[in-house]
């Protein structure tokens, strides 16, 4: 697994010697997500080990705050990482906006960029939490369905449990490793006016 | 609080149990046709490639990937269900 997700890291950047330096926290990420998903599948982690009506073992990655922490500073890499790339804030900002941003419709498209930008921090711990608990409770309801024949009924979904969980840990490394590289890429390459295909305001051409 | 009252409370549905299970009821209908339909074009079209093109089989983990980012959605309905009351 090691190589495979070093070539992936470093083949996303267009510079591979920047790329090289960004291996160790990706890597660490998929690992430390792909353990703490697996390890709420086993049997004793959950409700059913209680201490004073609280579960006793919960995974990391199945309580909201652990994913939120993750995702925001996965963020804070990439928007730490994107910033010392481009040289200042200024020219950080300035790379949202193709051509100027006193063009209305290019500040809007700016704006919209930006915006996209900070939900992505929700996006990434929101669907890492929710797979992961939604995964507990599916397996705590077929458990229960299956009364005494629980340890046969929640096996299908334990395997489905396992895949999800490897999905869920290469999805959220995928995901900022590309948001990380579209940041960095684009930090030399200020797009200007000319950059962007000429789509209206053009003469049409009449066919003869 | 006696019996009677007792006896009153747990049997009885008020209207806001009413409308929140009604709530929830069409936000899981609703909240499911889209990512389903989505990700059934999803399969399709890698199908419909793999069919074209056998070597478009290596595709499979962006296939996937698609279908995970799609999924958010339809766990956000699901998740929904525990936080309306």
């Amino acid at each position: 697994m090691g190589p495979i997700l070093t070539n992936l890291v470093v083949n996303a950047f267009d510079d591979k010697k920047k790329g090289r330096k960004y291996v160790p926290y990706f890597v660490t990420l998929f690992f430390f997500i792909l353990v703490n998903n697996w390890l709420g599948l086993i049997p004793g982690v959950g409700e059913a080990i209680q201490v004073n009506g609280l579960p006793l073992l919960r995974p990391f990655t199945g309580d909201l705050d652990g994913t939120l922490a993750m995702g925001v500073i996965t963020m804070a890499v990439v928007y730490i990482s994107s910033i010392r790339e481009s040289g200042s804030i200024r020219n950080y900002l300035r790379h949202f906006f193709v051509g100027s941003p006193a063009n209305p419709l290019y500040l809007v498209i700016g704006l919209l960029e930006m915006f996209t930008d900070m939900t992505r921090v929700f996006s990434l711990s929101l669907r890492l939490f929710l797979n992961v608990a939604i995964g507990e409770i599916v397996i705590a309801v077929f458990s229960y369905l299956g009364h005494v024949l629980a340890p046969a009924t929640a096996v299908p979904f334990t395997l489905l449990e396992f895949f999800v969980g490897a999905l869920q840990a290469y999805i959220f490394c995928i995901l900022s490793i590309m948001y990380l590289a579209i940041a960095v890429n684009h930090a030399h390459h200020n797009l200007t006016e000319e950059d962007v295909p000429v789509t209206i305001g053009t003469e049409l051409e009449t066919i003869e | 609080m006696d019996a009677v009252h007792m006896i009153y409370l747990a049997t009885t549905v008020t209207t806001q149990d009413a409308l929140s299970l009604i709530g929830k009821g069409l936000m899981i209908g609703g909240g499911f046709i889209g990512p389903g339909i989505g990700i059934g074009l999803i399969g399709g079209n890698y199908l419909a490639a793999v069919g074209r093109n056998p070597e478009a089989s290596k595709f499979l983990g962006q296939a996937l990937v698609f279908v995970a980012i799609i999924e958010l959605f339809a766990l956000l309905a699901f998740a929904s269900i525990f936080i309306v009351k």
